[in-house]
């Protein structure tokens, strides 16, 4: 019995360290940011918050899994907002829904291209998948920091 | 409805067109413009966004900027100086590209150039057949183009570390 639980100790001790997600309080931490955040540069400094936690876990600042991973998680919470917002402008402003949609199916098109050209960069390398992923971060924080504004103005960004 | 939005694109695509002297009318100092205010912004991200709106707030507040066809002519004046920042960006990154990167950058560009249109038709119709739909268009052209100018300038300024 001795012997089996040392070698299923051994076992665990040997597999690769797994990226470790962030805490559950801090997976919704990008929605809680946006909501505090009053003005633009309040919001800007939320981006990048949730991978900063979650890179804070041991190993995952140190491998490329862990990269993507943590800015994956972040990515994700900021398209979460995003498409809720959509949803919501569309209720509100109905007489703009197709010029909203026609305006988001064209940002999605250069959203894929600029992070293309920023894959460009990294030339083929392992670190192509943490460029993609933080550029999707990136650029979908961005679009989201700017209907929030446009939202808490009434509709209008200008 | 849809003849209406023809006239508002040939309207906006006249306007672009316009030549400098519609610019200097607006008694604008072009010397405290936009280029000047990023050259001296250094490489921080802040400092670089408060170049936004540099040109067009102060020619908003004069005379000829406080009317609607003035102050479209502020933000249009504003967003052909972010637009030559663009330019000049593209073609520092297109000189040591591989030609695999060279074409992603055409394409993202290209790409952008139709989300702006897009995005900045949309905009504007929150003040349909309004006036003031021209000046939202002509203010989010050069608020996308101050967007996109920022990020290449950062990009480049930050290269290194």
């Amino acid at each position: 019995m001795r012997i089996l639980f040392a070698l299923a100790l051994a076992a665990v001790s040997c597999a690769p360290v797994a990226p470790q997600l962030a805490r559950a309080e801090e997976t919704t931490g990008i929605s809680a940011c946006v909501t505090a955040a009053q003005g633009r540069a309040a919001l800007e400094r939320c981006k990048g918050s949730v991978a900063a936690a979650c890179l804070r876990e041991p190993g995952n600042a140190d491998s490329t899994m862990g990269l993507v991973l943590c800015n994956d998680q972040e990515a994700t919470e900021w398209q979460a907002l995003l498409e809720a917002q959509i949803a919501r402008i569309s209720q509100h402003q109905p007489n703009r829904v197709e010029e909203l949609a026609a305006a988001q199916a064209a940002w999605v098109v250069w959203r894929d291209a600029e992070c293309a050209f920023h894959r460009a960069d990294a030339e083929g390398g392992s670190g192509e998948q943490v460029v993609q992923v933080e550029c999707d971060r990136d650029l979908t924080a961005d679009r989201v920091i700017a209907f929030t504004l446009l939202e808490r103005n009434g509709g209008s960004l200008y | 409805m849809r003849g209406m939005w023809a006239a508002f694109v040939v309207a906006l695509a006249a306007f672009a067109c316009l030549t400098p002297n519609a610019h200097a009318q607006q008694g604008e100092t072009r010397d405290a413009g936009v280029a000047p205010c990023i050259r001296s912004a250094g490489a921080s991200l802040a400092q670089l966004q408060k170049c936004k709106g540099v040109e067009a707030d102060p020619c908003s507040e004069t005379d000829a900027g406080s009317t609607t066809a003035g102050a479209m002519l502020c933000w249009q004046a504003e967003g052909r100086a972010w637009g030559a920042l663009i330019d000049q960006a593209i073609a520092r990154a297109r000189q040591d590209a591989t030609p695999a990167r060279a074409q992603a950058l055409a394409d993202s560009q290209e790409r952008w150039l139709a989300w702006r249109q897009s995005e900045c038709q949309y905009q504007a119709l929150y003040y349909e057949g309004g006036s003031l739909a021209r000046v939202i268009a002509a203010h989010c052209i050069a608020d996308l183009n101050a967007d996109r100018a920022i990020a290449f300038i950062y990009a480049e300024r930050n290269a290194d570390q």
